[in-house]
């Protein structure tokens, strides 16, 4: 009984603690100096780094938290209201669904990175792929994204230029379908599969040992557009809009270009 | 007299209130899930073949490794209940461990034993067998999860069945097989079933060791829980249906678990 006693003591102790101990959503949201980014998974470390830079850059000190997934995940959760201030998509289609949703203000999204695809093989290549047309040979074990996310979308357009049935072959292989273009990555590195397509910032310092990059013939290669917006019903616009114009600075895009993303403006920059 | 009753009164609204949480969050989520799947009973841009094909995939795979799980969990069950050796209780908390463990660490756990580089895959691998990627590795990520329901389950069919009758049987000259065939199977059958149907229904949710382990592809490896998370982000009425016909499933199986536990169900010994 006394130990009983003890239990619920502890119970109501460390909820009562936790109540006043932890801030709440909504003390997260009145303190203007958090910002909550959802970007694309291809975002993962230029995004990382550019949220380490943005204090000294509003030389105030912001802390941006990041939910990095698959920009179609991103997209269901902020049409079912979850709290965020910004937006990044690796594609239009899913800045469009929030668009719909209304969480995003029509007009408002703006490009600020391009990216490309990259066919990635374990060290090694164990199943000698040296070439797209390689990918239907007997055997290979192919890992692409799942589709809706950004990445299967460009990666159906690149693979729409082979044959069709060099095609088929090819789809015939794919041995899983991710939701995130990272998981393909992480697949490729554990060497699970023999060949995956992701996007050339997806080849981070991380992997570089564990992957090879093979050639795609650049005029297949899709030029991946990737939007940014500010969520309509953030209370932090400002800030938000900060983060986006220095996302556009030549800093920002500095910071981008090192992390294998493309520059918004490539050919009126020059 | 009076202050009795005003303490009993106290105990039991306060019993009400709590419990009364508890069940809200317990049974308000499914029973919205189920609103919500009437209020849209017409599904667009659900291929239904999809469907069709998840559920055989998860009932093909759970059977085969319902029959795994019978065939080498019921001797392993026995062990740990009817032999005394040092270390049974370190090796019952081990075998149980799978219960407690996050799907993403059962995934990787799998994955670094079975994979292609793995303890065992990379053995398996000389002998051209590839596991990722199969319905071989859904089957062992099912195993993986589900046997220690069965096993624990078991245990307690297996302690119900005295001493004494396995002893009276020895006198008239029963042993081994003989012993377990027509005195301790039969009294501890209800146990066995009973558990075989909890460890079926945790193998037809179980997700993050699948995911991880064996991928994700339509019609190989796309179970049931794996559609449902593929489908969230593209479609969530899609998504909600393919969740209700889930779990009416699992709801069979735990009613007819439950009812074969009751301790007033008929019990027929010898």
């Amino acid at each position: 009984m006394r130990l009983m006693i003890l239990l619920v003591v502890l119970c109501v102790a460390i909820l009562g603690a936790y109540f006043i101990l932890v801030p709440t959503p909504a003390d997260i949201a009145e303190n203007p100096q958090t910002l909550l980014v959802f970007a694309a998974a291809s975002l993962t470390d230029a995004f990382t780094e550019l949220g380490e830079a943005f204090s000294a850059y509003t030389s105030q000190q912001v802390q941006v938290l990041f939910n990095f997934a698959g920009s179609s995940t991103l997209a269901t959760q902020l049409s079912n209201g979850a709290p965020a201030d910004i937006f990044a998509s690796a594609d239009e289609a899913q800045m469009q669904a929030v668009i719909e949703s209304g969480r995003v203000a029509e007009g408002s999204p703006q490009v600020f990175a391009h990216n490309q695809l990259a066919l990635i093989v374990p060290i090694g290549n164990p199943a000698d792929i040296q070439s797209l047309d390689d990918l239907a040979k007997n055997g290979v074990g192919l890992v692409l994204a799942a589709k809706g996310v950004p990445a299967r979308v460009y990666t159906d357009q690149l693979l729409s230029d082979l044959s069709t049935a060099i095609g088929e072959k090819i789809y015939a292989n794919v041995v899983s379908e991710e939701l995130s273009v990272r998981h393909v990555v992480a697949r490729v590195a554990l060497n699970e599969a023999d060949a995956g397509i992701v996007y050339q910032s997806d080849i981070t310092a991380d992997v570089e040992n564990d992957i090879q990059i093979i050639a795609l013939p650049a005029a297949m290669n899709p030029m991946a557009a990737y939007f940014i917006a500010p969520i309509a019903d953030s209370e932090q616009q400002d800030l938000a809009n900060q983060f986006i114009q220095f996302t556009l600075s030549e800093e920002g895009q500095t910071i981008l270009m090192q992390y294998g993303l493309l520059p918004h403006c490539e050919e009126a920059c020059e | 007299m009076n202050k009795r009753l005003n303490y009993r009164l106290f105990f039991y609204i306060g019993l009400i209130l709590l419990s009364g949480f508890a069940l809200i969050l317990l049974i308000l989520p499914t029973f919205i899930l189920l609103i919500q799947s009437s209020a849209s009973n017409i599904i667009e841009g659900l291929d239904f073949n999809i469907v069709l094909e998840a559920i055989w995939l998860s009932l093909r795979t759970s059977a085969i490794s319902m029959a795994i799980i019978l065939i080498t969990g019921t001797p392993l069950a026995y062990i740990l209940t009817r032999w005394e050796f040092r270390g049974r209780q370190l090796l019952h908390t081990l075998v149980t461990l799978p219960i407690v463990m996050p799907p993403a660490v059962a995934g990787v756990a799998l994955i670094l034993t079975f994979g292609r580089n793995g303890f065992i895959g990379a053995l398996l691998s000389q002998w051209g067998i590839t596991l990722p990627f199969s319905e071989a590795a859904v089957v062992i990520a099912n195993v993986f999860v589900a046997m220690p329901f069965y096993l624990r389950t078991t245990q307690v069919g297996f302690a119900s069945v005295s001493k004494e009758i396995e002893d009276a049987a020895r006198v008239d000259g029963a042993e081994g097989l003989t012993l377990l065939r027509h005195i301790t199977l039969p009294i501890a059958r209800r146990g066995l079933v009973a558990g075989l149907v909890l460890a079926w229904a945790r193998a037809l949710g179980e997700f993050g060791a699948t995911l991880l382990f064996a991928g994700n592809l339509q019609g190989r490896t796309q179970t049931m829980p794996l559609l449902i998370f593929t489908v969230f982000t593209t479609n969530i009425d899609a998504a909600v249906f393919v969740a209700i016909i889930l779990i009416m499933m699992a709801f069979v199986a735990l009613l007819i678990s439950q009812w074969l536990l009751k301790d007033n169900a008929p019990q027929e010994i010898f």
